[in-house]
């Protein structure tokens, strides 16, 4: 699918949005439904409090922190460090409510909040930490706001649906191209776990490639 | 097409000669040197050589900064990087240039590429 973005972006950025017509075959991105109710606007209250850490492309506040530097590879492969929460969960309460509610479908990994500005955009990447498949949650998906995949189309968030996206394997690139900020959250799992798994056996997206 | 290319670069204040597929496009001393190439044939590889002793820092292709690939020029010697004494670098590239660029970050990020990256450092293969 084409999209035709502002010309404020990096041309990369633009070309990638207008000529890869692509769309999706379900292999790189599908919406999936979670078995619980997120609850948007509190979960939105919460995001705006958190103490934002500003020294990434976007604003991002990771929920948990392993103890020890873990870098590379081993970070996806040793699990035997002790993990903190960076917040009180008491005083944020959705929040605290959505680790619990994501947890008891299987163990996650990995999760933080994104705020992105108007005018923000991520270049086309890969992601190369913690695994292959994420999973996107947006809070917010203001119109203007894209998640294209290379060759893959653009991730579907008509109804701020979760989506699973093989944000490892594949080069993708967010921007948001609105006048209003972008909150969304991501997270990563253990996929072997049954919970997760059953989640993702229900899609076409393809776990290694 | 036609794309424009820029390149940015230190030399030794020699000036530097640049080749496209063996026709030279320009020449200069830096700090850069701009040029519009002959029409490219889509997908087809293109051999961008600058032959001097000169260290390239930036390389622009149809207004789309190649980032870090910029350390993958062919150098004399049968290495690899983006500097060279008194010889040549040669990047390999096609049109269109945002394909082919997304195409080669997807080669670089690599499961295997990940592997080695982590492991072992950068391993500019």
């Amino acid at each position: 699918m084409t999209t035709l973005i502002s010309e404020n972006f990096p041309k990369i950025i633009k070309d990638f949005y207008l000529y890869d017509e692509s769309t999706s075959d379900g292999t790189a991105h599908q919406p999936v439904d979670l078995p619980f109710e997120i609850d948007r606007s509190a979960l939105l209250l919460d995001a705006q409090r958190l103490p934002w850490d500003t020294s990434y492309a976007i604003r991002r506040f990771e929920i948990v922190k392993r103890s020890g530097e873990v870098a590379g590879t081993d970070r996806t492969l040793t699990n035997n460090h002790d993990v903190t929460a960076q917040i009180d969960f008491n005083e944020f309460k959705a929040i605290g409510k959505l680790m619990e509610d994501l947890n008891n479908i299987g163990p996650v990994t990995y999760l933080s909040f994104k705020n992105m500005l108007p005018g923000e955009y991520l270049e086309p990447h890969m992601d190369s930490l913690y695994g292959p498949l994420s999973v996107y949650i947006p809070i917010t998906w203001p119109s203007g706001c894209h998640f294209k995949v290379y060759n893959q189309g653009l991730v579907d968030f008509t109804d701020l649906r979760p989506n699973i996206v093989d944000t490892g394997g594949s080069v993708h690139s967010v921007i948001n191209d609105s006048d209003q900020e972008r909150y969304t959250f991501s997270f990563y799992c253990d996929w072997q776990s049954p919970g997760w798994n059953s989640i993702l056996r229900k899609t076409k997206v393809r776990y290694h490639k | 097409m036609k794309i424009p290319v820029k390149i940015d670069f230190k030399s030794n204040g020699k000036a530097c000669k640049v080749l496209l597929n063996g026709e030279t496009m320009a020449t200069g001393k830096g700090p850069s040197i701009e040029f519009e190439t002959p029409d490219l044939e889509p997908r087809r590889l293109q051999a961008l050589t600058m032959v001097g002793e000169f260290e390239v820092e930036k390389l622009t292709l149809d207004g789309i900064d190649t980032q870090s690939f910029v350390s993958h020029g062919f150098v004399a010697g049968g290495h690899r990087g983006w500097k060279t004494k008194g010889g040549l670098i040669t990047y390999y590239f096609q049109a269109p240039v945002w394909r082919w660029y997304i195409e080669w970050i997807q080669h670089d990020n690599s499961y295997f590429r990940k592997l080695s990256k982590n492991h072992q450092g950068f391993l500019p293969l």
